[in-house]
This record gives structure tokens, C-alpha cells and sequence, in this order.
């Protein structure tokens, strides 16, 4: 056991600044100084910022597999139904009418690759989430508005109380705060 | 804010002068063997010279096109690359002199100028618009329209430059009710060009596969030249991976709108199954001309569509360079593949393909690098100019 002091755990430490830029600037200092369990938290997509914490998500592949079932299966289910399990002679053309089902599969390609990209999108990022240790730091509620905030998890291997504020209060911020568990 | 960057920072780079010295080269020598090949076979000359013309013509239109979309929108992407459309809308008149030669070779290409056409029922019904008059009246209307759109938009963004503000909502109200218009024009010159090649057939869909295959042809262009820009000064730290990224996924959404016009032709035509609009496919389908049909949407859609499914790539101007080279290869074969069934109707190639397309290529770059070189690369008087540069 650590020897903690007494009250609630130590989620991690955060910094918190007054542009994007500062913000993209400590990202990059943080990514280098070789943390792991660290995220950014703004009002906006910030430019830079994701590139600067070096994340790799998976969201391309899956909405590419998804498209990929969507065609697959749409362009084989009209298949069975029309050439194996019900053939019907519609107008005189042959069963495997492949150009009247190229709609209906483009349509289901998109479907699933939107499901998948929107769906995805929320699970990869781990939602629904009703609770999270970042809201009990009472200057947060300005990340919806108009600051900018960084946070090391204390889960981080890197991780230390005194070393880590230290580096935090390095990135010149406007304040350090304590997350609590 | 005040007007604080410096026209003369944005000077064309001397290099443009030995491309437009190599292109006039290149030009005059394939523009030579090509006239040698109308003394060999005039039929061919002509209907090979109307494919290249349409090839290169269709990226001057479309870059028109881009223009007037970048006033309308504001778009960044396009507003670095606002001189190079301006320089290619304003060779427009040139193409016009380039097509003059079809004065004396209409039999060759048009089939309804023939004079057995008096004799085919179907084409004496549509001898009001199918005649050689008007089609030399609709061309004049065609290319004075163009060319007073183009050069109206081209001089007031150069009045834009001396420090005119008002002219920015100018240009935008002559955008509006010109791309409008554009569409439309742009469609019926595809009906006369193109579509009457096979006069019996008709596709209302027709003109806007040609708007979206012109919008596609001058996006490739755009790309080429943004690459060619990004690697010299002054465009060199304007021209970002941010600006070839919208490039690249432009480039992927027409790829797919090439294929969703495409395909939506064909299944209005395959679902009629009326003989007349049948024919124009049936002639795509015979002759050798099927093991051309299909490769084409292979290599025309798919191979792009997934190639340009990567971000990354998009990201990397010389390799989404490649994939444009590769996709304006592409559009001659679609052009070709429009044209020439009408002619042969076996599947045939003539060395007069590629030198007429050599010989308008070449001496087209030659007058869109020296329209090019007229004025500074970046339009320094845009009030929206600062949000590209990111600074001051």
C-alpha cells in the first residue's frame, strides 16, 4: 500500500491553459516526456492537438468494415432472394439482374458505414459515461466555453505527485489542480 | 485589419518559364505530326482532334467553375489556388479559335451533317436544333458567355489587389446567377459535342455527367499544379497538407459522383429497354469495345475510390500527385470511350489519338502558364486571405 494520505484518491493532475496553442504546445512537451495515460479536454476540436498526442484510432478501419458488410450483404441478399430462392422474370431479363441492385446496396453500404462510424465513435470513446473524475475540479466547467485543460492520470506509470506538478507547472499554465478519484 | 501583404512576395517563380518554353515545344512538334496525319487520313485527324480539344478544354471550364464556387463558398482550400483557376478560365477564348477548324471537317465528326441524314426520319425531326447554323450561333453564345464571365471575375479580382473592397461581394453576385448558367450553357455545349455524336440517342442525365466529369478534370488539374507550387517559393509554406487533403477528398467525392452519374444513366436506359436509348449502350457492348467498358469502371472508380479512402494519402502531396496524373489518364479513356464507338465500331486506337491530345496539351500550357505569370500567385487583396497564412 502507498503510503496515501487520508480523503479521496488522486485521479491525476491538471493543467490549465488559455489557448489552443498552449494547450497543442503541452500536449507535444507531455507526448515527449514519455507519460502514457494522459488526455487533452477542450471546448473544440483544437487543431494539432490530436496529432500531438500521437493517438491512433481505430474508426477508419471499422467504418471501412462496416461499409464493406453493408455492400457485401445487401449485393448477396438480393442475389439469393432473386437467383436461388424466388427467381422471377421480370421483363424478360435474365435472373441475375446485378444493375438494378447497385442502389439498394450503395444505400446499405453507407447505412452501416454511418452506423458503425457514429455508434463506433461513441464506444471508442467509452460512452456512456455518467460519471467522470475531471467534473469534480470546479474550474473545469469552463472546457465547454473557453479553456483549455490538460490531465495525467495517476495511473501512469510515469506518474508522481511532486515530479509530475512540477512538469505540469513547467508548461506554463494558468493553475495545476488536483483531480480527485 | 489593413491589406499587409505584399503582392510583389507573391511573384510567379522563374521556373514557370522554362515549363511554358518545354510546353510550346512539345506542343508545336505534336501539333506538326498532327497536321501531317490530316493529310494521311482527314477523318481520322478530326475526330481524334475533338477528343484531345474536349480533354483540355474541360479542365479551362471547369476551373471556371471552381472559381465562381470559391467566391460563393469562401472555401480556403481554394482561395491559395484562386490565381491558377483564374488563369486557366481566362484561355478560354482560345479553345474557342481551336475549335474553329471544325468548320471544314463537321461530316467527319457529325455524323447529322452528313448529307444521307436528310434521308433518316428520326434526325429530320430534330432539324431544328440539329443544323449547322444554329450550332455555329450556339458556339459563338457559348464561349462569349464564357469569356465575358471569366475575365468580368478575373478583372475584378485584380481590381481586388489594389486595395478594392467592394468588389469581394461583386465578384459573389456575379457567381450566383453564373454558375447557374454555367451548368446550364455547359450542358447544352455537351448535348452539341458530345451527345450529337450519336444523333438518334438522347439522355437528359448527359449534361451534368459533363459538368461533374468537368469538375472532376479541373480538380486533377488543381492538384497538379498545387504540387508543382508547394515545392518552390513563394507558395512553399502557403500550400499546407491541410489544402491537399481537401483536394484529395474533392477528388474522392467526384470520383464517386463520375460513378453515381454513371451508373444512373445506364440503369434509366437498362430499365426502359427502349431500342433507341439501348443503342447508344449496344454499341459500348459489341465490337471489342466491351473489354474496354468494363476495365473503365474498374479503373475509373474503384481503383481510385479505394486508393483515395486513405487519409493519409491525401495528406502527402506526392503521392496524391500520382493519383492524379493516373486519374487524368483516366479521363481521356472515358472521354474516348464517349466518342468513339459513335465512329468505330470495332474497338481502335490511332497514334493521331495521342498526338492531337500532345498538341493541344502543349500549347494550352503554354497560354495558361503565361496567363499564370500576369499576375501575383496569391490574390493579396482577399479580406479572407489572413486565415490562410495564419499569422498577423
Amino acid at each position: 500500500m502507498a503510503t496515501q494520505q487520508k480523503g479521496p484518491q488522486l485521479h491525476g493532475l491538471m493543467a490549465e491553459f488559455a489557448t489552443p496553442t498552449a494547450l497543442v504546445a503541452a500536449a507535444e512537451a507531455t507526448r515527449d516526456a514519455g507519460f502514457a495515460n494522459w488526455n487533452c479536454y477542450s471546448p473544440y476540436p483544437v487543431e494539432g492537438a490530436w496529432e500531438a498526442m500521437g493517438h491512433k484510432t481505430p474508426m477508419s478501419k471499422l467504418t471501412f468494415l462496416g461499409g464493406l458488410t453493408g455492400a457485401v450483404s445487401a449485393f448477396g441478399f438480393i442475389t439469393w432472394t432473386q437467383v436461388v430462392d424466388y427467381a422471377w422474370n421480370v421483363g424478360g431479363r435474365p435472373t441475375f439482374s446485378w444493375p438494378a441492385w447497385i442502389p439498394p446496396t450503395f444505400e446499405t453500404t453507407i447505412l452501416l458505414a454511418g452506423l458503425t462510424a457514429g455508434i463506433g465513435m461513441l464506444a471508442v470513446n467509452g460512452f456512456p459515461q455518467p460519471y467522470h473524475p475531471v467534473f469534480n475540479v470546479p474550474e473545469f466547467v469552463r472546457a465547454s466555453n473557453d479553456r483549455y485543460f490538460l490531465v495525467i492520470e495517476s495511473a501512469d506509470p510515469k506518474f508522481d505527485r511532486a515530479a509530475t506538478t512540477d512538469f505540469l507547472r513547467g508548461l506554463d499554465p494558468i493553475g495545476v489542480h488536483e483531480v480527485d478519484e | 485589419m489593413s491589406q499587409v501583404y505584399e503582392a510583389s512576395r507573391y511573384q510567379p517563380p522563374s521556373a514557370l518559364d522554362g515549363v511554358q518554353t518545354k510546353a510550346l515545344i512539345v506542343g508545336v512538334v505534336a501539333a506538326a505530326i498532327s497536321i501531317a496525319g490530316f493529310f494521311l487520313d482527314r477523318t481520322q485527324f478530326f475526330q481524334s482532334y475533338l477528343v484531345g480539344w474536349i480533354f483540355w478544354f474541360v479542365i479551362a471550364l471547369g476551373c471556371l467553375g471552381w472559381t465562381m464556387i470559391q467566391h460563393l463558398t469562401g472555401g480556403l482550400w481554394a482561395l491559395v489556388l484562386r490565381r491558377v483557376l483564374e488563369a486557366a478560365a481566362r484561355t478560354l477564348p482560345f479553345f474557342g479559335l481551336l475549335f474553329l477548324p471544325f468548320v471544314f471537317g463537321m461530316e467527319e465528326v457529325w455524323s447529322w451533317t452528313r448529307p444521307e441524314a436528310a434521308n433518316d426520319p428520326l434526325i429530320q425531326e430534330k432539324v431544328g436544333y440539329l443544323n449547322q447554323p444554329f450550332f455555329w450561333g450556339r458556339f459563338a453564345f457559348y464561349f462569349v458567355f464564357w469569356t465575358v464571365l471569366a475575365f468580368l471575375l478575373s478583372r475584378n479580382s485584380a481590381k481586388q489587389d489594389e486595395g478594392d473592397e467592394k468588389v469581394t461581394v461583386r465578384m459573389r453576385m456575379i457567381s450566383g446567377p453564373g454558375i447557374v448558367l454555367f451548368v446550364l450553357i455547359g450542358s447544352f455545349a455537351s448535348f452539341d459535342w458530345l451527345m450529337s455524336l450519336e444523333p438518334h440517342w438522347f439522355s437528359s442525365l448527359f449534361g451534368f455527367y459533363f459538368i461533374s466529369s468537368t469538375a472532376l478534370a479541373a480538380m486533377l488539374f488543381m492538384i497538379v499544379c498545387a504540387w508543382w507550387l508547394h515545392r518552390q517559393q513563394p507558395l512553399d509554406d502557403v500550400l499546407t497538407k491541410r489544402h491537399f487533403h481537401d483536394y484529395g477528398k474533392f477528388t474522392l467525392a467526384l470520383v464517386m459522383f463520375w460513378a453515381y452519374m454513371t451508373l444512373s444513366q445506364f440503369l434509366i436506359t437498362w430499365s426502359g429497354h427502349i431500342p433507341e436509348f439501348t443503342q447508344w449502350y449496344d454499341a459500348r457492348n459489341t465490337g471489342g469495345w466491351k473489354s474496354y467498358t468494363v476495365p473503365l469502371i474498374v479503373l475509373h472508380f474503384f481503383v481510385p475510390f479505394l486508393i483515395l479512402l486513405s487519409a493519409s494519402l491525401k495528406k502527402q502531396p506526392s503521392k496524391l500527385v500520382l493519383v492524379a496524373l493516373y486519374m487524368l489518364v483516366m479521363r481521356f479513356f472515358d472521354l474516348y470511350w464517349q466518342a468513339a464507338p459513335n465512329w468505330h465500331e470495332t474497338l481502335t486506337f490511332h497514334w493521331l489519338d495521342v498526338t492531337t491530345l500532345v498538341a493541344v496539351g502543349g500549347l494550352w500550357l503554354f497560354v495558361f502558364v503565361r496567363e499564370l505569370k500576369r499576375r501575383a500567385l496569391l490574390p493579396v487583396g482577399d479580406p479572407y486571405l489572413k486565415e490562410v497564412l495564419g499569422h498577423v
